[in-house]
């Protein structure tokens, strides 16, 4: 908004698939060390005193490019899920599309009215009430006035603070103010709407209304959401890009694959261990399909193939009714499977000083996709957990197609026949 | 879907730089009309809602420096301090000239912290500005004024009657706005980079007071202190002020001329300054 004054005024029709913001190849740099940083800061506005301007093209010292050499193009309609590990740079870039500070490098072109989420309900003050707060961020966010007036009861209602509207936004739980924030957001009508992490606050009923309401406004809207849960990702997002350290680690493309990229961007855990001491797992492997060990790494096993796991176990004599479950978890930590000796009707004998115990997983049916492997043995009478060993081992399952779900069931599908 | 006007937005390195001098107001200008908005939506809240957790609430406007005052009129009571003759009730004197240092002081400070203040949204939402810096200037004048209200009132019950020349006040105190908003601005951008700035400079300012002829009389004899007076361009410009109010005339006419064309400079300057630097200067503030 504020560069307004440098742009050119267009007309041209607000049509579906036209693109609204193009970033090209831009990089913005930052300085590692406060001192330097501050350094730096004295330098380039002593310069812009004498009328120099600072060259921003190359790093200097103890810099580093905290966005680079990112491109793309966003049409209205499509909504844009941002991944990417902490300090990757999705922050700084929703910054610089915004226009809170300027790109060192490359070009950012936006077309329309912006609105951004990096936290709702910036400058709210906590002892004006709610409607003098809608006034105060409307203003901030570039509404007029009249804008604001005419847009007040649907704020209010959207909000749900009909009662509370004119109390102390002190006074407010946090998911009141996230509600006021939000509200106050889309009533803005933008053409290109960031959000970041905005929406992890608030109660699920007031998040599924937001979802319903951003598909109602995306036709008209290019959205770029920054979550690090990757279910709301896949949920909203029509394209995902991946950054790390500032780099575009996935082009704009498909969210499942996006997902796919961000996971591959953490290092394998440490697995860990939670042990009584009456119970050893002296060694554990993952076998695939051709039966013999994976080796190192990742084994890989195809959809629907065979996956065995082996372990030798050394439990305490005194210990009988011993329960082995080996648990499935995905990337996000969720358990998606479990697979108990008892349930499957297999008594585990503990008559030798070492047990060899094998599993078989017939026709394995998770996505493609790595998951981690947790053992846990259980002393099934006093009903107490001996061991425990989480992430012990990894397998990649691989079956050239992606989808978001945990599993993909096998089924029967027929056409049923009047 | 109707026929509507889209503007174009475009980011690059350095943009502003390739603004011209001249172009730099109109282009602050029009960002400053289309903040008015926000800029009063602003000044409500630091203004209005600065007071809502007080008992007294706005009194403290005028209460705060008439207490100030008190310490040098019992100064002067114990002869601690020998301010010199100057020709009316020390009160008097003191009072009207405490405030327009007052609005001096006033506006440097507050606009010294333009970014500190603005920190929660400066980083989050993209907004001229310049609404910032004008919010900060906004709320000492409207003080001023308030206070200036009830100090001529305070100045006729010691029988001096304001001259009416004071009608010409705002356009008198303008250099002086000039001045402590550049001063304020150059001190706000370089306090992000680094906050000792900010601390020395602010510590420093304070002692300025005893550089102007307001507590005292300028015909106080120390001659260190007399050629300091004559070569602090806010001599001119805070005594024009106080005598305007109280004798109907300028400090000294040539003094005041020289200042005003001083200070609109370093203003013009400074204002460039901001613009072509506060972008790059919010990236530090992370």
């Amino acid at each position: 908004m504020m560069l307004k004054t440098l742009s050119q005024v267009q007309s041209v029709h607000p049509e579906e698939g036209e693109v609204v913001l193009s970033v090209r190849n831009v990089s913005k740099k930052f300085a590692k060390n406060l001192k330097m940083n501050m350094f730096y800061g004295i330098v380039d506005l002593a310069r812009n005193m004498v009328g120099l301007r600072s060259d921003s093209s190359s790093l200097r010292k103890s810099e580093f490019w905290a966005v680079n050499d990112v491109s793309f193009d966003l049409k209205r309609g499509q909504m844009l899920g941002l991944l990417g590990r902490n300090g990757s740079g999705k922050t700084t870039l929703l910054r610089l599309i915004s226009g809170i500070f300027p790109p060192d490098k490359g070009e950012i072109t936006l077309k329309g009215r912006i609105a951004t989420l990096i936290s709702l309900g910036a400058g709210f003050h906590p002892h004006m009430t709610g409607r003098e707060n809608i006034y105060l961020n409307g203003a901030i966010l570039g509404m007029t006035t009249d804008e604001i007036d005419s847009s007040m009861d649907a704020i209010i209602e959207f909000s749900e603070l009909c009662d509370f509207i004119d109390s102390p936004v002190s006074t407010y739980s946090s998911g009141m103010r996230v509600r006021l924030g939000f509200s106050i957001a889309i009533a803005i009508k933008p053409d290109i709407l960031l959000l970041d992490e905005v929406l992890a606050v608030g109660d699920r009923r007031f998040k599924a209304k937001c979802y319903a309401q951003l598909d109602k406004i995306i036709k008209d809207t290019a959205v770029i959401f920054v979550s690090h849960s990757i279910p709301n990702i896949s949920r909203v997002c029509t394209d995902a890009l991946v950054l790390n350290e500032g780099k575009m680690a996935y082009g704009i493309g498909s969210v499942s694959e996006a997902i796919d990229c961000y996971f591959s961007l953490f290092p394998a855990d440490e697995g860990s261990l939670i042990s009584t001491g009456q119970t050893r797992l002296l060694d554990f492997a993952l076998y695939s399909d051709v039966e013999a060990p994976a080796g190192n790494g990742r084994p890989g096993i195809g959809y629907m193939g065979l996956l065995i796991v082996e372990m030798k176990l050394s439990i305490d004599p005194s210990v009988s009714n011993i329960i082995v479950d080996v648990s499935f978890y995905d990337k996000e930590f969720n358990n998606v499977s479990v697979c108990e000796s008892d349930l499957c009707g297999f008594p585990v004998r503990n008559d030798s000083p070492e047990i060899r115990l094998r599993v078989k997983f017939l026709d394995i049916q998770l996505s493609p996709g790595t998951y981690s492997v947790t053992v846990t043995i259980k002393d099934e009478r006093k009903k107490l957990v001996l061991l425990k060993h989480h992430n012990i081992s990894e397998f990649q399952i691989t079956g050239g197609f992606v989808v978001l779900a945990p599993f993909h069931l096998k089924a029967e599908w027929s056409h049923v026949q009047e | 879907m109707g026929h509507t006007k889209k503007s174009l937005t475009v980011y690059r390195p350095n943009q502003r730089h390739d603004i011209g001098y001249i172009r730099t107001w109109a282009v602050m200008a029009r960002n400053i009309i289309s903040a008015k908005d926000l800029i009063w939506q602003l000044f409500k809240r630091d203004y209005f809602a600065a007071y809502k957790k007080s008992f007294i609430g706005f009194s403290w406007i005028v209460l705060a420096p008439m207490i100030g005052i008190l310490s040098w009129i019992f100064l002067k009571q114990t002869g601690m301090l020998r301010p010199g003759d100057v020709a009316i009730s020390y009160p008097a004197y003191v009072l009207i000239g405490s405030s327009m240092w007052g609005l001096f002081m006033g506006i440097f400070t507050s606009v010294a912290q333009t970014f500190e203040a603005g920190q929660v949204i400066i980083v989050q939402v993209n907004f001229p500005r310049e609404a910032l810096v004008l919010k900060q200037a906004a709320i000492n004048v409207a003080n001023f004024f308030i206070s200036l209200i009830v100090n001529l009132a305070v100045l006729a019950s010691f029988g001096i009657t304001p001259s009416y020349w004071t009608a010409l006040l705002p356009l008198i105190i303008l250099p002086l706005f000039f001045l402590a908003t550049a001063a304020g601005l150059i001190v706000s951008m370089f306090s992000v980079v680094a906050f000792d700035i900010n601390k020395f400079v602010t510590s420093l300012v304070g002692l300025l007071l005893y550089t102007v002829p307001v507590i005292y009389s300028d015909k106080i004899e120390n001659p260190v202190v007399r050629s300091v007076i004559k070569w602090n361009p806010l001599t001119y410009l805070v005594c024009s002020a106080r005598d305007l109010v109280i004798y109907g005339r300028l400090y000294d006419t040539q003094g005041y001329l020289i200042s005003s064309v001083l200070s609109a400079i370093l203003f013009i300057v400074a204002l460039r300054l901001f613009f072509v630097s506060e972008d790059k200067i919010i990236e530090r503030m992370l």
